[in-house]
């Protein structure tokens, strides 16, 4: 059977009733959140973990099928709650994984009592009235901007970390350098994150959720918020002073301070 | 002459300086890069953010990868990065920079260096092309070695095994580059690792091909015969590149020849033991007949002898002589044949 909390890089720190997990976005992997998840282990059983293919994660469980579509990510959410045995947690999520916490939630309700949205957005590109801030030559230059900074990233190893799941410091030793460690697997999830349009999911979800919405962030406009709130029955909306897409690491204690209001005092 | 100040050395260095702040405000940059943006200080200090001044899929890649790194490990180098000046002009850099922080913590400043690599770039896109290139190729042989019904495998010119097939991995059900010199006696019949692993070490040093024929382990734990075949692929030079080895799977073919061989022993066998007992037979019956010709034989010789002492004409003991003579080869030749049946009949002649 394979160890889940070995597999997804899972580190459990804090205490209290309630467990609140933080999910990373695309691009980077669970130590994104040292400036935020800290706060809240006074009152929360605080859970952190890598997506499979991210971080320290087992790279060897990665496989194209399963990571091909967002539910392939929902599901490692999904799996290490039936491991720690969560019920109605609190489930952050940045970036791309707001859209992964909705799939996750629509398939296991009871797992979640509130999800947050840190910069969310359910579709990058254009479409009618829907602004989603991206054209594809800014997708396409991206890949190329991958692919010139991936140069020296050798395919040979990727045999060699892949057969070596004993031999971590291989993927380690790769992942100081950069957040994601394979080019193949980061250029998949950069395809499953922009290329998914999760925007039907919406008003089907039951759990309330919260959207913090930055300012100046190319990857998800002003409107985008406005949006999420409009089509998602429960959903709360509070624009930030912070700007840009990472404000839990640009603006950490603003992030802090609107998870615990929220919390604190629903705006329900 | 110039004053020749730091001011004048960041100005005039051959590479581009920006300072900014944590939401990308650009708060200093030197002359060599506003001339590269076509811009002045004017337009671009306070102003503008560095954002800006790069283009949307470096903004993409700054806010997703660049950004969170800064924050987390303080510094970032050799990234490639495409500005755009403001005549839209894309020009391509190498980024590194490093992070001045608050007491907090929180970023204070961004400190970075760009170094212009547009003539580097067109060497990068040649490079990246050939990766690209040599991917697809990679691909192609690997989608084409996992259509084939054989097992298909390549090795180093050392003999270790960077590629195998999905027939490979299927029939022994396993990880991928996990085949160790334990795993091969596991799965060879034992009779066949030995052989085998001699003609693999003799080619290997040799830089020959080899083939032979052997049995593999099936899932089920018994053996099935494989004809397998090793090629030593060579550059122009003649230089050992790889080793491709493919095995067939041959066992019907070879159980069949096993049986008709096995057949074919069986009915020999019985072939000669049937004209062994014809022989014998044969023999027997020599023996026995010439036994019985023999007796009349001895009479006529004994009733020659008593007309030989009787007075008899000239021509009639002319005629007895003959008799004599002709009698005696008679004689003879059933002596002779008495003789033979006699002898044991010896095996080897039979086959």
């Amino acid at each position: 059977m394979t160890d889940i909390l070995k597999r997804n890089n899972v580190t459990i720190k804090g205490s209290g009733a309630q467990t609140i997990i933080f999910a990373h976005g695309f691009g980077c992997d669970k130590n994104t959140w040292r400036n935020v998840a800290s706060a809240f282990e006074s009152n929360y059983r605080v859970v952190l973990f890598d997506y499979v293919g991210a971080g320290q994660s087992d790279l060897s469980s990665y496989n194209s099928k399963r990571y091909g579509t967002l539910n392939g990510y929902a599901e490692d959410i999904l799996d290490i709650c039936k491991t720690l045995d969560i019920k109605q947690s609190i489930l952050v999520g940045h970036s791309v994984s707001c859209m992964i916490a909705v799939l996750a939630a629509l398939r296991e309700p009871s797992f979640f009592s509130k999800l947050v949205f840190i910069s969310p957005s359910p579709y990058f590109f254009s479409d009618g009235d829907y602004n989603g801030g991206l054209e594809k030559q800014a997708i396409d230059e991206l890949f190329e901007m991958m692919d010139s900074n991936y140069l020296g990233w050798s395919s040979l190893m990727a045999p060699a970390i892949m057969g070596n799941p004993e031999r971590p410091e291989l993927g380690e030793e790769l992942s100081n350098s950069f957040c994601s460690t394979d080019p193949v697997i980061a250029r998949e999830f950069a395809k499953v994150t922009f290329y998914s349009d999760a925007r039907v999911n919406l008003p089907l979800l039951q759990v309330e959720s919260l959207t913090l919405q930055c300012s100046q962030d190319m990857l998800a406009p002003e409107e985008i918020g406005t949006y999420i709130q409009a089509n998602t029955p429960n959903n709360f909306l509070v624009n930030l002073a912070a700007t840009g897409h990472c404000p839990h690491l640009s603006a950490p204690e603003e992030i802090i301070s609107s998870i615990k209001a929220y919390l604190a005092a629903p705006l329900s | 002459m110039p004053h020749i100040n730091g001011d004048y050395i960041l100005d005039n260095a051959p590479c581009g300086f920006i300072s900014f702040n944590a939401d990308g405000t650009i708060v200093q940059m030197n002359l060599i890069l506003l001339k590269w943006l076509n811009s002045t200080k004017e337009d671009i200090v306070l102003k503008k953010k560095f954002q800006d001044i790069i283009n949307k899929g470096s903004q993409l890649y700054f806010q997703m990868y660049v950004f969170p790194l800064l924050n987390m490990q303080g510094y970032i180098n050799e990234i490639s990065f495409s500005l755009v000046s403001s005549q839209n002009i894309n020009i391509s850099c190498l980024l590194n920079a490093s992070v001045i922080r608050n007491d907090d913590g929180t970023i204070h400043l961004i400190n970075a260096s760009l170094f212009n690599i547009t003539d580097r770039k067109k060497y990068e896109v040649e490079i990246l092309k050939a990766k690209n290139q040599a991917e697809q190729e990679k691909e192609r042989f690997e989608f084409l070695a996992n259509t084939l019904p054989n097992i298909v495998w390549t090795a180093l010119p050392s003999g270790e095994i960077n590629f195998q097939n999905d027939r490979y991995v299927e029939y022994f059900g396993l990880k991928r580059y996990q085949t160790t010199l334990s795993f091969y006696r596991n799965v060879l019949f034992p009779e066949d690792f030995r052989n085998t692993l001699g003609l693999w070490m003799k080619a290997r040093a040799e830089e020959k091909d080899f083939e032979c024929e052997l049995r593999l382990k099936t899932m089920h734990g018994t053996f099935n015969w494989f004809s397998v075949q090793v090629i030593s692929c060579r550059d122009k030079e003649g230089k050992l590149l790889m080793w491709l080895g493919s095995c067939t799977d041959i066992h019907v073919g070879k159980e069949k020849q096993l049986n008709v061989l096995k057949k074919l022993h069986q009915e020999l066998a019985n072939t000669s033991s049937i004209i062994e007992h014809n022989a014998q037979v044969l023999k027997e019956v020599a023996f026995a007949q010439s036994h019985l010709v023999r007796s009349p034989v001895s009479k006529i010789l004994g009733l020659i002898s008593l007309l030989k002492d009787r007075e008899v004409d000239e021509e009639t003991r002319f005629i007895i002589s003959l008799l004599t003579q002709s009698t005696e080869q008679l004689d003879s030749i059933i002596s002779e044949i008495v003789e033979k049946s006699h002898t044991a009949p010896e095996k080897d002649h039979v086959y």
